[in-house]
């Protein structure tokens, strides 16, 4: 296997380029059901969860994320959170679901959120939209969402989703030299026992801001585990 | 903002369509002058010079009619006007503008008087928007719960095709089949209004990539349920139809442009769209058939438009549909075909640059 990650290594290294996001991965339906983890956030329990659970997708449920929910978020068991608008994040301020989301994409970065909201929201709270990654509408068709769901799943664990939050999570800046030789470290590691554990080290010892220090830990585990199933892209 | 069948309602002075041109209709205290209606269909000459204040770059600028009468434009938001049928003091000069003011002493107006005239016309506007505005809000609030029922409506429907015909929901009782597409259709009305209400929504970055064909499938799909034999689509041309799109407002052009294209074109008659890719862009065309001889221009896509047609429609399809292409970098254009047995085609067009493939 390490002569095959080797090969490859080689190859992305011989053409002159270090980007990770020449890696890709295709993940099975089945297993991505499997494995994507969802949290879905809503007042109102929505029968879509049954519908979902019953076509085999992990999901679970909360009517509202409290302070004392958070650590669901930021201990990096969700890959997706399906988050409603109206009447939750009241822990946290007014603007309801909109606080929630930018706590969470605060918190978790690697986490896709979707926007689930049948709501006409005014211009102030538009960034509802903004912010998160996709937007699923409330009254879309059933297999509608299951597309897009499934579609949120594949880019939680896609390096475009991955790499970014490892960068958020250690404060290094997209495009600066640091994060070129993240990159570099990064696709090195890939290569041998060795270099994997190298690299481990230096990220640990660039611990990011302490209070993320678990996501951070997460996100590396899951950038090094997308890794090793990769492939170099088209 | 009110158009100009508001407008009429509360001009001082006679007023003219620009959009629509024909003879004036009187003001609210100054008649339309009697002679108007008579020369305007005698010849050309007021229409041409109706067509001529329409394409001035300069509102309250007097000119003077063909038959004597001062006509000024006046642009309130997306509605132009055209105030005319009267004299001016001081007077703009000629006979005509003479006897006119012997004919019609009513009709003599101060020029400083116009001003205060517009400036009461312009108020009417600000406060209409800020009522219009209020209303929207609300109404989008209180379709909140429509929509809630609607998605019930709408899933409870497809769940029935889909155990009855798990693999072709599509193909399941055609009673249930109607019942979710109509509820679809409802929902993508919904997004229309949502964007009506909040503008804002037409700024949103373009997040994901779309199939234009597979967009435009999906919405024909959804209106052949209730008009089988009215629609057809086809994709020419490559098979990449990606593009970067905003997943919240970019099928808001879809639904707009088939849905106008059915309730306006002739009963019984096809409605076509047309996908043609090649390297670099996606282009559509929806097109259907028009009795109307008249030529469609940029004017439909202003809110509150309202074609020549008695079928009821909002007047904000377009102008949504248009600010969703702006937000994806391009722009709807129309285009109508030299009649042929009374009939003439009318052509949306839209082209997307395709996404750059990583």
């Amino acid at each position: 296997m390490w002569s095959v990650i080797k090969q490859l290594w080689n190859k992305l290294f011989g053409k002159g380029t270090a980007s990770v996001f020449n890696l890709s991965v295709s993940i099975p339906r089945e297993q991505l059901l499997r494995t994507g983890r969802i949290l879905l956030v809503d007042d109102e329990r929505p029968d879509l969860i049954d519908d979902l659970e019953n076509d085999g997708f992990s999901i679970d449920y909360l009517p509202d994320l409290k302070k004392t929910d958070m650590n669901r978020i930021t201990s990096g068991r969700y890959d997706l959170l399906i988050l409603d608008f109206g009447a939750v994040g009241s822990d946290f301020g007014d603007d309801e679901g909109l606080e929630l989301l930018r706590i969470s994409k605060r918190t978790n970065p690697a986490m896709v959120v979707l926007a689930y909201t049948s709501k006409a929201l005014p211009s102030n709270l538009a960034d509802f939209y903004r912010l998160a990654d996709n937007v699923l509408n409330k009254d879309a068709g059933i297999r509608e969402s299951f597309e897009k769901i499934e579609e949120a799943l594949n880019k939680a664990k896609a390096i475009s989703n991955l790499w970014p939050a490892f960068l958020n999570v250690k404060g290094v800046a997209t495009g600066s030299k640091e994060d070129y030789d993240l990159q570099k470290a990064y696709m090195k590691a890939l290569g041998s026992q060795d270099d994997l554990k190298a690299f481990k080290m230096l990220v640990s010892a660039k611990s990011g801001k302490e209070s993320r220090s678990t996501i951070g830990d997460v996100v590396v585990d899951k950038l090094i585990e997308f890794g090793l199933k990769a492939t170099i892209g088209a | 903002m009110p158009s100009f069948s508001e407008l009429k309602h509360v001009s001082i002075l006679p007023i003219v369509d620009l959009d629509r041109i024909g003879p004036p209709i009187d003001g609210t205290t100054h008649s339309a002058p009697g002679c108007c209606a008579k020369f305007y269909s005698r010849s050309a000459k007021c229409y041409d010079h109706y067509s001529a204040l329409k394409a001035s770059k300069h509102d309250n600028e007097l000119v003077q009619c063909p038959y004597g009468f001062a006509s000024y434009k006046l642009t309130l938001g997306a509605t132009t006007v055209g105030m005319t049928g009267f004299v001016p003091y001081p007077r703009i000069g000629g006979a005509n503008e003479r006897q006119r003011a012997k004919d019609y002493p009513h009709n003599k107006i101060v020029r400083t008087a116009l001003g205060r005239i517009n400036t009461a016309l312009k108020h009417f506007d600000e406060k209409f928007r800020e009522i219009e505005k209020t209303l929207i809000e609300r109404y989008a609030t209180a379709l909140h719960e429509i929509r809630k029922l609607n998605r019930v409506v709408k899933q409870q429907a497809e769940r029935i095709c889909r155990k009855e015909s798990p693999e072709k929901p599509d193909q399941a009782n055609k009673s249930v089949v109607r019942i979710w597409k109509s509820a679809e259709l409802m929902s993508q009305q919904f997004e229309i209004v949502e964007v009506m209400a909040n503008e804002e929504l037409a700024n949103l970055p373009l997040n994901d990539t779309f199939s234009v064909y597979r967009m435009f499938d999906k919405v024909v799909r959804i209106y052949k349920s209730l008009h089988p034999k009215r629609l057809s689509i086809e994709a020419t041309g490559l098979d990449n139809h990606d593009i970067r799109a905003c997943d919240k407002t970019f099928p808001i052009i879809a639904t707009v442009l088939v849905e106008n294209a059915l309730r306006y074109g002739l009963v019984d008659t096809m409605v076509t769209v047309n996908v043609h890719s090649n390297s670099q862009q996606v282009e559509v065309s929806v097109r259907n058939y028009a009795l109307s001889t008249k030529k469609l221009d940029d004017s439909v896509f202003k809110r509150g438009f309202r074609g020549p047609s008695d079928k009821e429609g909002s007047g904000n399809g377009l102008y949504v549909a248009q600010l969703v292409a702006k937000q994806h970098n391009t722009k709807i254009t129309i285009s109508t075909s030299a009649p042929t047995s009374g009939k003439v085609v009318h052509s949306f067009e839209v082209v997307f640059p395709l996404a750059k493939r990583t």
